[in-house]
């Protein structure tokens, strides 16, 4: 689907063009009409994640970055706007790109300003189009768990879910899951050393051991094992950790 | 709590982990980085002091905790005035020059200066505040930081004051002043909540500032126990060090002091001396009248890598200075060998105009530059261009401009690999593989060649001696109704140059389940051949092959190979057992790139070498979908000479959409528009290594690089000057360059390519043969994990059915150079090399004798 990117020229009017990758015999404006339809549906998807980051963070009242980006995630899959037919053929990224600088420059479709789009993604990263790659790939990921169940599975840390989210092989849901429960298992002081960082990285360090992302052990993945296997699985690959104690 | 802590609303406890987040080399880092910044701003003397140290405490309780205090010397302190948060809410975010104490407490201020000394944005006391974790009245790791930190100025005043992140953000107002404060620093502080820091410190003696990070985190104290953080403030501050800018020690619990030295490769500022391991730049401009001062490159064989792990590359690259602080390290892996990288070190630093231009690009975590800036590209393209002159100079790199390759040339490498290795072939000649039923029904034909030696462990078969029970077993699916086939057997020398058709069988009938084809003994002679005889009077290496063919077209073959009266060959096997996977579009042929609605045919086959029976477990998926679990597979023992026994694990056909389709029958698998793996797995039961083969699949998007299944791309090497005849450079994991040099004298000696009755007319045989060298080399490069893909790729390649025989010698080769390469090469390189110049030799013959 073409999307349509907002920015600002040097006199700080607002501008946009089309992007996309469907064939176009010049430029993507010819399929304005098509990119401005998206546009309007990406408002209610920013005004979803602003709803659902509030409405969620009031019953959490816990981290907010993570809130607000499991919400654009959790936004996004509820709009359906991956699902379209549309979408079939073009890559997410332009989709992200048009997203974020929405989000950044706080623009509707209308051209009206919504202020309270920018708290939705990051302001202090200077190379943007890492960060916009991630907010919504990663928030898209996050939302596979329910709000609760990721705070759980990360401790509400953004810093804990990239980890994870950074090694292709460990992105399965289902071992979020069993990564849960097996904390969940923990008792107290255990799971509270398990979330500091460092620990946290040689958790997921011998996670990855036991499933690569590439190379001999590589074939078969979290994603192929049943929960109960899983369980099994990071019971015996984690257990390190906890005979310490 | 306490009551004269002034709160605010921020959440102090989640901005330190924001902030510390936000460093990709991490907290150590930080804590290297931000406190000797601070210090560096606030300098009043020509050399600013830092000291790190260690101090061991005891709790109410007995049990021990540790403090970090970083003490500077040679600063103005943390001088100006003590504002209170009314006075600072009332100022705005506006702070003048030498207002430090209040910058230093606030939060969120920018300096009239511009600068962000002393931490005003956060990043310094971040640094501090993350490796501070408080414990409770139960002894317990509570969810909050803290820190303290006084300062004598040059006025004599002395000021301690206390940041305590509970998680709003509070501070202490007013400080303790003066005696109140040197008391407090001699004996504990508390805090109001029964928290009690240990202090037992003795007041600064000369003015500057020292932080005190209160219970340690176990992060920071085993860094500084184990010298990491000594390595993080040598990689940030090593320059600063060696002009004499900068004294920074790191003193442990027992007093034990270390000062942080420059590395022991750029002590003595080596390239003032002429030393011929480095290179030098100097004054180097790039656009604007900006100047890199100097880029210095180093080598030395001697040098073993020095990194801290997990973190982005910090010595072995070209280290980015500004204002003598480390803040990037530049990748030069485009142009340094790996095996060269372990010695390679190198730095950049820049005139005084052009660091005020890189500082207002510089990340606020100070450890990368914003490339988007043109400034930054320019550095980064300047330094990359000493780098590859670097290594062109000692001849690392060889300057290669190259370009595509002329159209002729292009047409007919295109000709050449496609007749090799398009892959795309509908015929599948190990075995068996696909055709079209009239019906444009795809039918999966599988075929075995059945045979015992005289002995079990041999395919040597003596004159006088026969090979017994020999059958072809024959398959097809789906088989809706009755097929009938044609099959045949032929023996060939390999050095004869036709093959003697020996038993013909028509109209074998196929039904469900599959046939075999009975052909009943054969008494190898030399002699006359009568019933049940066969002639074989040469001796050496014979193939037998069977070939099935339906209405006309051969669907599927097997061999076997035997030696009359001669042993075959053998070589030991490291690994006997490999693996490979292919997936082919059906739907568009040829086509890597697979788009929705494409039916995509998938297989996992494994290979066995071994003279015994082997049980192996095979594990095959396509992302989600588990291809084989685990799944166990019996291959046949196989008589030393003979060819391998094979069998396919995963043989699926699978339709490929870009999201959920309606609820259908046919076997389908969801993708998202992207790059995805086929990968496989083999472990050999009893035995813990894994064989593994994968290959990528795109999904709606073109692979990079080369869109075609081809193996490899071609381009012409323009330089003149030595190069080798070919070289293979893999860009990616599957895009794959074939160079040569246009100037090569051989190749320029030979006529231009044209239209020529020969294929190989002149420079067409120069391209002929490095084709053929390059697609061996390609086919053998994953053979290191066992991974048989790309081998079974060029062995299925769509020769013309009427060359059978050549077929049957150059899959053979293969196969030998395959086993010679698994072997230990040492001792059969003669062999092996001989076979590789075989291979080739056969590949061109064949390649001519098509048209």
């Amino acid at each position: 689907m073409p999307v349509k990117i907002w920015k600002t020229d040097d006199y700080g009017r607002y501008t946009s063009s089309i992007v996309t990758s469907w064939r176009t015999e010049l430029v993507g404006e010819e399929y304005r009409v098509q990119a401005e339809a998206l546009d309007l549906q990406i408002d209610s998807v920013l005004d979803r994640a602003v709803e659902l980051s509030e409405t969620v963070s009031d019953e959490q009242g816990k981290s907010q970055e993570f809130v607000k980006r499991w919400a654009i995630g959790r936004a996004i899959r509820e709009s359906g706007v991956l699902d379209s037919s549309h979408m079939a053929t073009e890559q997410r990224k332009n989709l992200w790109l048009a997203m974020a600088r929405k989000c950044r420059l706080g623009v509707r479709a209308s051209s009206k300003l919504e202020e309270r789009w920018r708290t939705l993604i990051p302001n202090r990263e200077l190379e943007p189009q890492r960060l916009e790659r991630d907010v919504f790939a990663r928030g898209l990921w996050l939302q596979e768990q329910s709000c609760a169940d990721a705070m759980a599975t990360f401790n509400g840390s953004l810093a804990l879910a990239r980890q994870l989210y950074s090694r292709e092989s460990l992105r399965s849901a289902k071992l979020r899951g069993a990564l849960q429960r097996w904390f969940q298992e923990l008792n107290p002081p255990q799971r509270s050393r398990m979330f500091r960082r460092e620990q946290f990285i040689a958790v997921v360090k011998t996670l990855q051991k036991r499933w690569p992302s590439r190379g001999p052990g590589s074939a078969k993945r979290p994603a192929h094992f049943s929960d109960q296997e899983l369980d099994c699985e990071v019971q015996r690959a984690l257990s390190q950790f906890v005979s310490t104690d | 709590m306490a009551t004269d802590f002034v709160p605010t609303a921020t959440d102090m406890v989640q901005g330190v982990r924001n902030i510390i987040d936000g460093y990709s080399m991490g907290p150590l880092r930080a804590l290297a980085q931000e406190p000797v910044q601070n210090s560096k701003d606030a300098k009043c003397q020509s050399q600013v002091r830092v000291e790190y140290q260690l101090h061991q405490r005891s709790l109410s309780d007995g049990k021990e905790c540790f403090l970090l205090t970083v003490t500077d010397r040679g600063t103005s302190g943390l001088q100006g005035t003590m504002l209170l948060k009314e006075d600072r809410d009332n100022r705005g975010l506006d702070l003048g020059t030498g207002e430090n104490w209040a910058a230093f407490e606030g939060q969120g201020f920018t300096r009239k200066d511009q600068s962000d000394s002393l931490g005003s944005r956060g990043q310094g006391k971040s640094a501090f505040l993350y490796h501070s974790r408080p414990i409770n009245s139960d002894g317990k790791t509570v969810n909050r930081y803290l820190m303290l930190y006084d300062t004598l100025l040059t006025n004599g005043e002395y000021r301690l004051g206390v940041r305590y992140a509970s998680p709003a953000d509070m501070v202490k107002e007013p400080p303790l002043l003066d005696d109140a404060a040197r008391e407090t620093l001699s004996s504990a502080y508390h805090i109001g909540d029964g928290t009690v820091v240990p202090l037992r410190l003795k007041p600064l003696d000369e003015p500057g500032t020292r932080v005190i990070v209160p219970f340690l985190s176990e992060e920071a104290l085993l860094a500084v126990r184990n010298g990491e953080l000594h390595r993080w403030l040598q990689r940030c501050w090593w320059r600063a060090i060696q002009i004499g800018d900068l004294d920074v020690h790191v003193t442990d619990e027992s007093g034990s002091s270390k000062s942080i030295r420059p590395p022991v490769w750029w002590q003595g500022e080596p390239w003032e001396n002429g030393d011929k391991r480095i290179a030098i730049g100097e004054y180097i401009p790039i656009d604007g009248g900006l100047k890199i001062k100097r880029i210095v490159l180093s080598y030395d064989e001697d040098l073993e890598a020095d990194e801290i792990d997990d973190y982005s590359t910090q010595y072995s690259g070209v280290q980015l200075l500004r204002g003598q602080q480390w803040i990037e390290t530049l990748d030069v892996r485009d142009f340094i060998p790996p095996e060269r990288l372990p010695g390679f070190r190198g730095f950049a630093e820049f005139e005084k105009q052009l660091e005020r231009e890189l500082k207002k690009t510089e990340k606020p975590q100070h450890e990368s530059f914003n490339g988007q800036y043109a400034v930054v590209k320019n550095i980064r393209n300047a330094i990359r261009d000493a780098v590859k002159q670097f290594a062109e100079e000692r001849g690392w790199l060889v300057s290669t401009e190259t370009q595509d390759a002329p159209e002729r040339v292009q047409e007919f490498v295109t000709e050449f690999l496609s007749f090799f290795a398009s892959g795309a072939g509908t015929t599948r000649r190990e075995r068996g593989g696909v055709s079209v039923d009239q019906e444009g029904e795809h039918l999966n034909w599988q075929c075995e060649l059945l045979l015992d030696f005289p002995t079990a462990k041999s395919s040597r078969v003596n004159w006088g001696e026969s090979i017994t029970n020999v059958g072809v077993t024959v398959e097809c699916e789906p088989l809706k109704s009755t097929k009938h086939v044609e099959v045949s057997l032929e023996f060939s020398h390999e050095s004869e140059m036709k093959p003697v058709t020996v038993k013909h069988q028509e109209n074998v009938a196929l039904t469900e389940g599959g046939e075999i084809a009975p052909f009943g003994d054969f008494q190898v002679v030399t002699g006359h051949a009568g019933e049940g005889k066969i002639r074989l009077a040469k001796r050496g290496e014979w193939a037998l092959r069977a070939s099935v063919r339906y209405r006309g077209e051969e669907v599927a073959s097997a061999r076997r190979r035997l030696y009359v009266e001669d042993d075959p060959p053998c070589f030991p096997q490291p690994r006997p057992q490999t693996v490979s996977v292919s997936v082919k579009n059906i739907s568009r042929q040829g086509q890597r790139r697979i788009n929705n609605g494409d039916e995509i045919s998938v297989q996992v086959t494994v290979t066995n070498r071994a003279s015994d029976e082997v049980v192996v477990h095979v594990d095959a998926s396509l992302e989600d979908r588990l291809l084989a679990d685990k799944r166990e597979v019996r291959l046949a023992s196989v008589p030393a000479g003979d060819t391998p026994s094979r069998a396919a694990v995963v043989s699926e056909r699978l339709r490929v959409y870009t999201s959920a389709p309606l609820p259908s029958s046919e076997p389908h698998i969801v993708l998202q528009p992207g790059r995805y793996y086929l990968r496989a797995d083999l472990r050999a039961l009893n035995s813990d290594e894994i064989v593994h083969a994968s290959l990528p699949i795109y999904i709606e998007i073109d692979p990079g690089g080369n869109p075609s299944q081809l193996p490899f791309t071609v381009e012409s090497i323009e330089d003149a000057g030595l190069h080798p005849m070919w070289e293979l450079e893999k860009r990616s994991e599957d895009d794959w360059v074939l160079k040569y040099p246009s100037k090569h004298p051989i190749y320029h000696q030979l006529s231009q390519l044209q239209h020529h009755r020969s294929k190989l007319a002149g420079q067409s045989s120069f391209i002929a043969e490095i084709c053929a060298n390059g697609l061996l080399e390609w086919a053998l490069y994953p053979l290191n994990t066992a991974d048989m893909s790309r081998v079974d790729q060029l062995k299925e390649s769509q020769l013309n059915g009427s060359l059978t025989y050549g077929q049957d010698v150059y899959c053979s080769h293969i196969d030998r150079l395959v086993e010679l390469y698994n072997s230990e090469r040492e001792e059969d390189f003669s062999t092996y090399m001989k076979r590789w110049r075989q291979t080739v030799s056969t590949m061109v013959n064949l390649f001519e004798g098509i048209d």
